[in-house]
C-alpha cells in the first residue's frame, strides 16, 4: 500500500495526517488529506511558487493549525498538548525552511549547537563538537564561525539544515533543501538526506522540480488545484534521472 | 474628557496587565526549563549586561559629572542665600542619589538599550527568527525575554550606583572651584548620605530596568512582520518606557519612599 493514501496506521508511523485541510475558501491549498507516513519514507511534493507548499509544510511540521482535521507527530496531536510536551515533540520533527534561517547573533556552529542545548542537558562543548561533526559532512566546516550575515546564503541553509539533523529527528520536513546550492553542495545535502532516511528518518519535502531530489528515490505527488495526487509520470522522469 | 481618561485608564491597564503576564511567563519559563539552556540564558544576560551597562558608562560617567556639578553648584550658591546653608549637604546628597542617579541613568537606558531590545526583537520577527525558535522548541521566554529581564534589571542598578558615585565626586570636585562659594569637607557630604538614599536607588534602580524591559520585549514580539513595524516597535517602545519611569519614578517618591 502506498504510504501516502493509508488511511489505516502503517507500521512504524512517524506521521499521520486526518482529513487535514490548509487553507480557507476562496485559497484552499488542500482539500482533505488522510495520510500515514512511516520511518524511511520519502515524499516529494511538486507545487509552482504561489502553490500554498509552504503552508502545506508548516501544517504537516505542527508550525501552523490545521484548518480542519488533524495532524498526529509520532502518535501525538501537538494542538492536543501543553506547550512544553510541543516543544519536546518538535525535537522529533524538525522543519528546514526554504530560507535558511539562522540566529542573527549566533554563528553558524552555535546555531547548530542551539537545539542540542534547548533541548538535551549537555556540556556546551559536547554541544558544539556534535554540531561540527554535521558542519562537516555538510561541507561547511570551515565556516563555523561565521556569523549568518556573512556566510553565502547556501552556506547558511546548510547550517539551518544541520541545526535540524543535530537532535536525530524523526520526521524533516524540508522546503525546497536544495535551492541556493550549487550542484556540488546540492549533492552533498541529497547524499545526507539519503543517508538520513536509511536511518529510519521520514522525509517530506516540497519544490517546485525534481532538481537533484532524485536521488532520494522519493514518492512524487502533485499538488494542484488543492489536491495531493501520485504522478506516474513525473515518478517516471525521476525514474530516469536516477539512472 | 471623561471617555478619553476612561480610554487612557483602560490602556493603561490592559497594558500593566500584559506586562504582569510578560513577566509570569518568563519566570514560570525560567523554572520549567531550569535543566536545559542554562547556558545560553547565562551567556545572554551577560552580553545584555555588556552592552548595557559596560557600553554606556561614557556616556552615565559625563552625564553623571555633569548633573552632579549643576546640583552642588547650585545647592552651594542658593540654599545660602537663603538662609538654608546648613541644608548643601543633604540635600545635595539626596538630589544626587535618592532622585537624579536612578531617574538619569534609567532614562539612558530607556533610549539606549530600551530601543535596541524592541528593534531587535521586532527584526527577528522580520526576518523569522521567531519562526526558526518554534521551530526549534525554544521557549522565546526563556531563551530571549528572561536574559534581557535579567541583564536589564542588574544592569539599571549598576548604572545608578556609578552615576551616583560620579555625580557626587564631580560634582563636589566642581564646586571646589567655584568663586564665593562656601567650602564643605567631604566628610560633612559622607555623613549627610542616609542609608534609604541608597536603598531609594537600588530600589528605583531596579524597578526601572525590570520595567523598561518588560516594555521593550514586549512591544518587540509583538511588532508585525513588515520591515516599517520595526521603528514603530522601538518608537512605541520608548514612549511608553519614559511614561512608566517618570510616573512610577513619582509614585515611589511621594507614596512609597518619601513616607
Amino acid at each position: 500500500m502506498s504510504p501516502f493514501t493509508a488511511v489505516p496506521v502503517v507500521e512504524n508511523e512517524v506521521l499521520r495526517a486526518e482529513g487535514l485541510v490548509v487553507g480557507k475558501p476562496p485559497r484552499v491549498v488542500l482539500q482533505p488529506l488522510h495520510l500515514s507516513l512511516p520511518g524511511g519514507a520519502a515524499l516529494l511534493i511538486l507545487a509552482p511558487d504561489g502553490g500554498g507548499k509552504t503552508d502545506l509544510l508548516r501544517t504537516l511540521a505542527g508550525l501552523r493549525p490545521p484548518d480542519s482535521g488533524r495532524v498526529l507527530h509520532l502518535g501525538e496531536d501537538p494542538a492536543a498538548l501543553p506547550p512544553p510536551r510541543v516543544r519536546a515533540l518538535r525535537r522529533r520533527v524538525r522543519m528546514v525552511f526554504r530560507q535558511g534561517v539562522l540566529v542573527h547573533n549566533l554563528t553558524l556552529l552555535e546555531n547548530a549547537a542551539l537545539p542540542l542545548l534547548v533541548h538535551e542537558r549537555v556540556g556546551a562543548a559536547d554541544a558544539r563538537d556534535r554540531a561540527l561533526r554535521i558542519l562537516d559532512s555538510l561541507g561547511i566546516a570551515s565556516s563555523a564561525d561565521l556569523y549568518p550575515a556573512e556566510a553565502p546564503p547556501g552556506v547558511a541553509r546548510r547550517a539551518h539544515l544541520a541545526a535540524a539533523l543535530v537532535v536525530e529527528p524523526a520526521v524533516l520536513v524540508l522546503d525546497q533543501p536544495l535551492s541556493d546550492l550549487d550542484r556540488e553542495a546540492g549533492a552533498l545535502v541529497a547524499d545526507r538526506l539519503r543517508a538520513e532516511r536509511g536511518r529510519g528518518v521520514a522525509l517530506v519535502i516540497a519544490a517546485t522540480g525534481p532538481g537533484g531530489l532524485e536521488r532520494l528515490e522519493p514518492q512524487v505527488l502533485l499538488l494542484e488545484g488543492g489536491t495531493l495526487r501520485p504522478s506516474d509520470t513525473m515518478q517516471g522522469i525521476l525514474a530516469m534521472l536516477q539512472e | 474628557m471623561r471617555a478619553a481618561t476612561t480610554r487612557l485608564v483602560t490602556r493603561t491597564a490592559s497594558e500593566a496587565f500584559g506586562l504582569g503576564a510578560l513577566l509570569v511567563a518568563a519566570v514560570r519559563a525560567g523554572w520549567q526549563e531550569r535543566r536545559i539552556g542554562g547556558f545560553l540564558v547565562g551567556a545572554a544576560s551577560r552580553r545584555q549586561v555588556y552592552f548595557t551597562a559596560v557600553q554606556a558608562l561614557p556616556l552615565i560617567t559625563l552625564s553623571a559629572v555633569a548633573i552632579g556639578a549643576v546640583i552642588f553648584s547650585e545647592a552651594l550658591t542658593l540654599l545660602p542665600k537663603w538662609g538654608a546653608g546648613g541644608s548643601v549637604p543633604r540635600l545635595s546628597m539626596y538630589m544626587t542619589v535618592g532622585q537624579v542617579a536612578p531617574l538619569l541613568s534609567a532614562l539612558i537606558l530607556v533610549a539606549r538599550s530600551g530601543t535596541a531590545i524592541a528593534a531587535e526583537l521586532a527584526t527577528m520577527r522580520l526576518t523569522r527568527e521567531m519562526d526558526l525558535l518554534d521551530a526549534i522548541g525554544a521557549n522565546p521566554h526563556h531563551l530571549l525575554v528572561l536574559p534581557r529581564l535579567v541583564g536589564m534589571t542588574v544592569s539599571s542598578v549598576a548604572l545608578a550606583l556609578w552615576f551616583a558615585l560620579f555625580s557626587v565626586l564631580g560634582g563636589y570636585t566642581v564646586t571646589r572651584f567655584l568663586p564665593r562659594a562656601t567650602v564643605y569637607p567631604f566628610e560633612r557630604f559622607l555623613e549627610a548620605l542616609a542609608p534609604g538614599d541608597i536603598g531609594a536607588l537600588v530600589a528605583k534602580a531596579a524597578l526601572f530596568g525590570l520595567g523598561t524591559a518588560l516594555i521593550a520585549c514586549a512591544h518587540g514580539l509583538s511588532a508585525g512582520t513588515a520591515a516599517r513595524d520595526v521603528p514603530i516597535a522601538a518608537t512605541r517602545s520608548v514612549v511608553s518606557a519614559l511614561a512608566f519611569c517618570v510616573v512610577a519614578n513619582a509614585i515611589l517618591t511621594i507614596y512609597v519612599l518619601g513616607r
